[in-house]
């Protein structure tokens, strides 16, 4: 098929063969030119004379054969890669009408596309696993966010609770100090009132022995009046020993309520020391819009829990966003 | 490329003698232009390719050896006629219809379609139709390479066209007719919730769909 078996086959040549010859070559030089700057329309025209001319026949048949698939194989690949990239993924590289070196290519392209579609699938389980993932991750930090809420608003009442208990507390402790106060008192009169007894006792015991003295003077005319000084004598003993016994337990009783009144003391203070921890709490629940100097500038537990949940959905939202 | 003044040697409808007559004077001959299909399949070899380059009207400019063989013609004789010549009438005309909207939208199409040549016999292709670009880039006419179809693929494809066909056949205007063929091929596919493209590929590909 090469050109050299166009030399004419018959010893005498028609006289226009030449012509002919010379039309056929300035086609085949206009479509390889064409064919080399790219046109890919360009195809190999009749030329007239050439019917009786087998060899160029099949030529021309041959140069446009291999045009046509060249422009098969152009355009099996470009079909095929934008169906790609427009996600057509049924759409493949058809390897009729291509041999040798173009069925290679093709055959190459058709298993590119092939893993081409496997990342493409694993990027959308990918995408499917990372939304559920988001949808979980929601999920539970909603439930938090819930429990937090219901947590703070039980904490928040407790506070309060707890913040008017304190005042009530320190205000019995100082109700109760006052009391044992008075009960000090009440003793320190009673042990007064003891020792005048006690020094009541005493004169009348000299008294008494003064009386019995007198008696015993008055010889048996005295005899009923010492019965009488000697048992004045008796009682006023008793009074002393019976003095001496109720200042003891006077003393006693002072030593207690003197204990009494500092525990109570103590325990004032302590409670007084714990209001502003319960205020603390209050404002770590509720935030400190209410409380203090530092007022507006911490958070509270139910505020942070919100802010959480916002953030959260933010952050969700660009998650699913991809 | 065949001797284009040579007595046409085919059987023609009508069984009316050709005697001298050339594929020129045939051509002209408008009972001679209603071509009778003989129902006789001509096989299409795999590995060889149908190729034909129209205009933006439709008419050949191009058609390689294997289609001027295939439909039993003579290449000059081809040249500037519609490429319609060979339309069988067993193709609905919806489908050529869908053809043209999408290859006027700039986008390939395939579909199979059963060309009738001038002798009567048929053959069926797997055709890929796209657009001709000029070295600018711009639409100059249409290209289709034809491939052997799969039997598989007609067995799935021929009852739609059947159906099809009938759905046109209550048209007696052609435009009506493709647009009825159109509508039926588009509850088909909504109710496959497929597109032409999926249907098409999915016939190729052999997937049971």
């Amino acid at each position: 098929m090469s050109l050299l078996t166009l030399r004419p086959r018959k010893q005498t040549a028609r006289p226009d063969e030449t012509a002919v010859l010379r039309a056929v070559i300035a086609e085949l030089g206009r479509v390889a030119d064409g064919a080399m700057h790219g046109d890919t329309e360009v195809r190999v025209d009749h030329v007239p004379g050439t019917e009786d001319m087998p060899d160029v026949i099949a030529l021309r048949r041959a140069l446009n054969g291999t045009l046509d698939r060249t422009d098969a194989f152009a355009r099996e690949v470009t079909g095929a890669l934008t169906a790609i990239g427009e996600g057509r993924l049924h759409r493949k590289v058809l390897l009729d009408g291509l041999e040798g070196g173009y069925r290679r290519f093709a055959d190459d392209i058709n298993v590119a596309r092939e893993s081409m579609i496997e990342s493409e699938h694993r990027a959308v389980e990918a995408e499917r696993t990372r939304l559920e993932l988001a949808s979980q991750f929601e999920a539970s930090v909603m439930q938090v966010a819930e429990q937090v809420a219901a947590a703070t608003v039980e904490l928040s009442a407790t506070a309060e609770n707890l913040s008017s208990n304190t005042d009530s507390a320190v205000e019995l402790a100082g109700a109760a100090s006052s009391t044992v106060g008075q009960l000090d008192e009440a003793s320190r009169t009673i042990e007064s009132v003891v020792a005048l007894i006690a020094s009541v006792a005493h004169q009348t015991k000299l008294l008494a022995l003064n009386a019995q003295i007198e008696a015993a003077r008055a010889g048996a005319a005295g005899k009923g009046f010492e019965v009488v000084a000697a048992e004045v004598k008796t009682l006023a003993e008793t009074t002393a020993q019976s003095s001496a016994d109720i200042t003891t337990t006077v003393q006693h009783m002072i030593d207690m309520s003197g204990r009494s009144s500092d525990a109570m003391r103590s325990v004032e203070v302590m409670v007084r020391d714990m209001s502003p921890m319960v205020d603390d709490v209050r404002a770590a629940v509720d935030g400190n819009g209410a409380y203090g100097e530092r007022a507006g500038d911490l958070h509270g537990l139910a505020q942070m829990a919100e802010l959480l949940r916002t953030e959260v959905d933010t952050f969700l939202t660009a998650l699913r966003r991809g | 490329m065949g001797s284009g003044g040579a007595p046409f040697p085919l059987r023609i409808a009508g069984g009316r003698p050709i005697g001298n007559a050339t594929l020129n004077s045939i051509m002209e001959d408008p009972v001679l232009l209603a071509t009778t299909p003989t129902g006789v399949e001509r096989p299409f070899p795999t590995g060889e390719l149908i190729v034909t380059k129209t205009d933006l009207q439709g008419r050949i400019t191009y058609a390689n050896d294997v289609f001027c063989r295939m439909s039993a013609y003579d290449e000059a004789d081809m040249i500037g006629r519609p490429h319609s010549i060979v339309r069988h009438p067993e193709m609905p005309r919806g489908v050529f219809s869908l053809l043209w909207s999408t290859i006027a939208a700039g986008e390939e199409i395939f579909a199979y379609v059963v060309n009738l040549a001038s002798d009567g016999a048929h053959y069926w292709v797997f055709a890929h139709v796209t657009p001709r670009l000029d070295s600018s880039g711009r639409l100059v006419g249409y290209h289709s390479n034809r491939r052997p179809p799969q039997r598989e693929a007609l067995a799935r494809v021929q009852p739609v066209y059947r159906a099809m066909r009938e759905a046109e056949s209550r048209y007696s205007k052609a435009t009506e007719a493709a647009a009825a063929g159109v509508a039926y091929l588009e509850s088909l596919l909504g109710d496959a919730g497929m597109t032409y493209d999926e249907w098409v590929w999915a016939v190729t590909n052999g997937d049971r769909s």
